[in-house]
């Protein structure tokens, strides 16, 4: 069946058009002056634990690319299975591609520049890392999966768009690269990594995107939706905070202060600009954030 | 100055409050109640936790009491150990951060604190221009 003249239209189409437009290949990015700095940052940071907190960093990116890899198929079974459209289908597809390649990217990055320091590197998980990015997520989409009854199907996926795009891409995701990516650039530091966050958080603005067109369709088309967001939020919050608040360091590479301000930003921005909250400013801001991207 | 969690630092803590263009332009969106509880310090003088409920709206605070804790009624409640309180009314930490660090326990919807964030920061603005003596401070 042929896409309607109103999906070839559609936002979500458009998102995946994009996607097909700006991809690129993470065995690409050039990681041999990483290589060579990696030592380097540890020798001379050594004092303020620089490579510790860079591989929690980057322990993190690894493990949330890879849980949200495997986690993401179910949402394509469950756009069929409501019906969601073939143009939903359609970029939920790119997006997984995506994922893939942002775990190839931190999984390479871990094998190729980190090396022998990464031993041990998953002792930053457990908490509410573990909890937020891996667990939760997991559980909900084997729910997704399961589901078999249309109604719940439909508040199943609104909760798993939430976690996922809101919860994990928007507050946790976006929030880290962009502190990663602007702790790096102010000391010029592994910009073979920060040619990967500026890609990967590009791709992540395209998910998040989607995410806030699906709620706030699912929201248009049912009001007891946005209870379900709500709450999805309400129960994640305290891991998201949490997960944030694991970066506190006697001198902190990025801020947590800040760290903190862009989460909670973020999700002021996606609350409103999916018509959840009354702030026609987060919207906009988001908008222009994700501008590049969507 | 006033000895906090008092009747007449509650009482400071409303005019400072109503006084704030800052805060009435911040909180104009937000029409809950909240409470600040003091956890138990009895070398300081407080036998027992004590809370200061504050009866907020649009940016007014119609009044502040002080209530034990039990005695609450307000959606949302922050509760901490009177050095945690002192170093946020001081400006030493930040509100927000102390909630996500568990220095201060926060009781009610997260979602409805962090939509209105600033909100909360300009209430805590407002509380750091109450005169306030601190009991553990020589005199």
């Amino acid at each position: 069946m042929p896409l309607t003249r109103d999906q070839a239209a559609s936002k979500y189409f458009q998102l995946y058009a994009n996607s097909k437009r700006l991809a690129w290949d993470p065995a690409s990015v050039d990681v041999r002056a990483d290589i060579a700095q990696w030592s380097r940052i540890k020798a001379e940071h050594g004092d303020i634990d620089a490579t510790t907190q860079l591989l929690q960093l980057i322990a993190l990116f690894h493990a949330g690319e890879e849980s949200v890899t495997t986690t993401l198929a179910p949402y394509v079974g469950a756009a069929a299975r409501t019906n969601a459209g073939l143009d939903v289908e359609m970029f939920l597809a790119s997006q997984l591609y995506e994922e893939a390649k942002h775990f190839e990217f931190f999984d390479r990055y871990v094998k190729e520049v980190v090396g022998p320091d990464a031993a041990g590197m998953d002792r930053f998980l457990p908490g509410p890392p573990q909890q937020v990015l891996i667990d939760d997520l997991a559980e909900v989409s084997e729910r997704l999966r399961r589901e078999d009854d249309p109604v719940l199907l439909r508040a199943t996926f609104v909760e798993a768009i939430t976690h996922y795009m809101g919860v994990v891409e928007a507050m946790l995701a976006r929030t880290g690269y962009r502190g990663a990516h602007e702790a790096l650039t102010l000391r010029g530091w592994l910009p073979g990594l920060q040619e990967g966050f500026r890609l990967i958080r590009r791709d992540e603005g395209r998910h998040v995107a989607f995410g806030i067109h699906f709620i706030a369709d699912a929201c248009a088309r049912d009001e007891s939706m946005r209870a379900i967001v709500q709450r999805t939020f309400e129960r994640h919050l305290p891991n998201v905070l949490g997960t944030v608040a694991s970066f506190v360091y006697p001198h902190p590479l990025v801020d947590v202060e800040q760290l903190q301000g862009y989460a909670i930003g973020a999700y002021q921005q996606f609350m409103a600009a999916a018509g959840l909250a009354d702030d026609a400013a987060a919207a906009q801001a988001l908008v222009l954030e994700l501008d590049e991207s969507v | 100055m006033h000895r906090p969690f008092t009747r007449a630092w509650a009482d400071a803590l409303r005019e400072a409050i109503n006084s704030d263009a800052t805060y009435k332009s911040a909180a104009a969106k937000w029409t809950w109640p909240v409470a600040l509880v003091l956890e138990a310090d009895p070398a300081l003088g407080y036998e027992e936790p004590v809370a200061v409920e504050l009866a907020l709206d649009r940016g007014t605070c119609h009044a502040a009491t002080l209530v034990a804790p039990a005695a609450i009624t307000a959606p949302f409640t922050l509760r901490a150990a009177y050095p945690v309180w002192k170093q946020i009314v001081t400006g030493s930490l930040d509100a927000v951060t102390a909630v996500t660090m568990g220095q201060v326990k926060f009781t009610g919807a997260l979602t409805t604190l962090l939509l209105h964030v600033n909100a909360a920061k300009a209430l805590v603005g407002a509380a750091r221009l109450v005169p306030t003596a601190f009991p553990d401070e020589a005199t």
